[in-house]
C-alpha cells in the first residue's frame, strides 16, 4: 500500500506550483500508466511481441511520476520491476505488475482527495 | 539541416519530457523563473524543435518513447556542440546520466527534482553559455599552452591529459583527478578551472583529511556549533568562497559518512542549508583529487557509492613523473628560478648532463622529489 508513504508535503508543494490543472494532468498520467500495465497483464504475457518495451516504458514513466509526486515506495517497486523485466521478461512478473497498478490506483485516489485548501 | 541564427545574448531553452504532467510542472517552474521553454514530448519532436529554434540550453529526459535520449543528445551536439544539454534521469539511473555527461552533457539532474535545483541548473548553463560566447568572441586564436598556465605537457602522456582537461573544462560536471602524490593533481585542477568559463571566479582548495567533526563542518559547510550567527551571515566557508567558481576537494574519501551525505545532498539540491530555515543556492563546480584509487575507495566503503557516482563523472588519471620523462627538463627549468630566488642564489639553466641525469632517475616521489633534488643542488 502506498497510502502510508505518500509525502503529502511534496504533493502539496507540487500542487502549489501547478494548481488544479497539474492535479488533473497527474491523475490522467497515472491512469495512462495503469491502463498500459492492466492491458499487459490482461494479455497475460509479458513476453508477447512489443510487451517488454511497453512494460518497461510504463514502469519507467510511473517511477518518474511517483518520485515527483512523493511516493518513493511505489517508485522503488517500479524500479525493481523495471530491472526484472529488463533481465528476464517472463510472466512470473505479472503479479508484481498487477500490484504496482493497484498501488498506483491507490495513489491516484489520494491525490484526488488531497485537500484543495492546502494547495 | 538549416542552421538557424541564434541570439547568444538570449540562449533559448528546449524542454524534452514525455510525461505531460512532469513537462507541465517543469514548464511552470521555469517560466516563473524567467526561462520559458519550448517543449517537446518525444525524441523526434525534440530534434525537429531543436533545428527550428536552435536553443542554447536543452533539458533532456533520457528515457523517451521513440528514441534513446543519448542518441538525441549526440545528434544535437553534432550540429551545435556549444549547446548546454542538461540530462534528467530517475533516481537509480545515475549511471546512465554519468554516461551522458561523459558524452558531452553539461550537467545532470536526478528525479525527484526540486524547483530550486531545476532553475539553478538552467541559470548556471545560461551564464556559462553567455560567458563562453563572450570568450569565443574575445579570444579567438588563444594558445592553450598559455591559457593552461603552468601545465607542462610535452610528453605524449601529458598531452593526452591536457586534451582531457581542455575537453572537460567547459562542462560543469565534476572531475575526479587521480594520481600518486606529487603527480600534479592540484596543477591539473587549476588548469581545468583556468580554462573554464568560471576562470574569473575563485578556485578554493579544501583538504578533506585536515579536519574532522564540527571543525570540518564549519570550514566546509559553514554550519555547526563552532559557527556564530555572524560568521554564518558572512558566509565564510569553503563552499561559499567558491561560489561561481570551483572547489577542489582533496581526498574526499576522508570525509566522514555524515559529511559525505551532506555533500551529496548539496550536489543534488544545489543548495547549502545554513540553518533549518535558511538555505543558499549554490553554483560551484566540484573538482576532486586523490592519491587513492576512487574505485577502491568506494569498494572499501570509504566513499559512499552514491557520492562516488556524482563525483566520478570525468575521471582524469595522472601519470607518474618517470612515465613522462620528456617533461622533466621543462619542469626543472620552471622550478629552478623560483627555488634559486628563495635560496638567494642565481641558477637559471640546467646543463645537458644534468638534464640527462634528471631524465634517468626513477622519481618515486614525483614532482615533490624533483623539487627537493633541485633545492639541494641550488643550496
Amino acid at each position: 500500500m502506498v497510502s502510508t508513504i505518500l509525502d503529502e508535503a511534496a504533493l502539496g508543494a507540487l500542487l502549489a506550483i501547478g494548481g488544479e490543472s497539474l492535479r488533473a494532468q497527474l491523475l490522467e498520467d497515472l491512469q495512462t500508466c495503469e491502463d498500459d500495465l492492466t492491458e499487459i497483464c490482461s494479455t497475460n504475457s509479458i513476453a508477447a511481441p512489443g510487451s517488454p518495451k511497453r512494460l518497461r516504458q510504463a514502469l519507467h514513466k510511473l517511477r518518474g511520476l511517483a518520485l515527483t509526486i512523493g511516493a518513493p515506495h511505489l517508485a522503488e517497486s517500479c524500479a525493481a520491476a523495471e530491472a526484472a523485466a529488463l533481465t528476464s521478461p517472463t510472466d512470473a512478473h505479472l503479479p508484481r505488475v498487477a500490484q504496482i497498478s493497484a498501488d498506483s490506483r491507490d495513489l491516484r485516489a489520494r491525490i484526488s482527495q488531497f485537500p484543495k485548501e492546502t494547495t | 539541416m538549416n542552421a538557424v541564427p541564434r541570439d547568444d545574448a538570449r540562449p533559448g531553452l528546449l524542454l524534452v519530457e514525455d510525461t505531460p504532467s512532469i513537462q507541465m510542472l517543469y514548464r511552470t517552474v521555469l517560466t516563473k523563473a524567467g526561462y520559458p521553454p519550448v517543449c517537446a514530448s518525444s525524441g523526434t519532436e525534440a530534434l525537429a524543435k531543436f533545428n527550428e529554434h536552435r536553443p542554447g540550453i536543452v533539458l533532456l529526459d533520457l528515457m523517451l518513447p521513440d528514441l534513446d535520449g543519448l542518441t538525441v543528445m549526440a545528434q544535437m551536439l553534432a550540429v551545435a556542440p556549444e549547446t548546454r544539454v542538461i540530462v534528467i534521469t530517475a533516481n537509480g539511473s545515475v549511471n546512465k546520466a554519468v554516461e551522458a555527461t561523459r558524452k558531452g552533457a553539461y550537467d545532470f539532474l536526478v528525479k525527484p527534482l526540486g524547483d530550486v535545483r531545476l532553475v539553478s541548473a538552467v541559470a548556471s548553463a545560461r551564464a556559462d553559455s553567455l560567458a563562453a560566447a563572450k570568450q569565443a568572441r574575445g579570444s579567438s586564436g588563444q594558445d592553450p599552452e598559455t591559457t593552461a598556465g603552468n601545465f607542462v605537457a610535452l610528453s605524449d602522456q601529458m598531452r593526452a591529459v591536457r586534451t582531457v582537461i581542455e575537453a572537460v573544462a567547459r562542462s560543469k560536471a565534476p572531475v575526479f583527478i587521480h594520481g600518486a602524490s606529487g603527480t600534479g593533481k592540484r596543477t591539473a585542477a587549476e588548469a581545468i578551472h583556468r580554462l573554464s568559463p568560471r576562470a574569473r571566479r575563485p578556485i578554493v582548495s579544501f583538504k578533506c583529511a585536515s579536519l574532522e567533526g564540527h571543525a570540518l563542518e564549519a570550514a566546509l559547510f559553514g554550519t555547526g556549533p563552532l559557527v556564530t550567527a555572524e560568521q554564518s551571515e558572512q558566509g565564510d566557508c569553503a563552499i561559499q568562497r567558491a561560489e561561481g567558481g570551483s572547489i577542489l576537494l582533496r581526498s574526499p574519501e576522508a570525509l566522514a559518512a555524515e559529511h559525505q551525505a551532506r555533500l551529496l545532498a548539496m550536489i543534488n539540491s544545489a543548495t547549502l542549508p545554513l540553518s533549518p530555515s535558511r538555505s543558499l543556492p549554490v553554483d560551484v563546480r566540484i573538482l576532486c583529487a586523490s592519491s587513492r584509487d576512487p574505485h577502491d575507495a568506494m569498494r572499501s566503503g570509504l566513499l559512499s557509492e552514491e557520492l562516488f557516482y556524482r563525483l566520478f563523472v570525468f575521471p582524469l588519471s595522472l601519470p607518474p613523473l618517470h612515465a613522462r620523462i620528456a617533461d622533466i627538463p621543462v619542469l626543472a627549468e620552471q622550478f629552478l628560478p623560483e627555488i634559486a630566488q628563495q635560496e638567494g642564489k642565481h641558477f637559471n639553466a640546467i646543463t645537458p648532463e644534468a638534464r640527462s641525469l634528471l631524465q634517468r632517475h626513477t622519481w618515486a616521489g614525483n614532482l615533490h622529489e624533483l623539487r627537493n633534488v633541485l633545492r639541494q643542488a641550488v643550496v
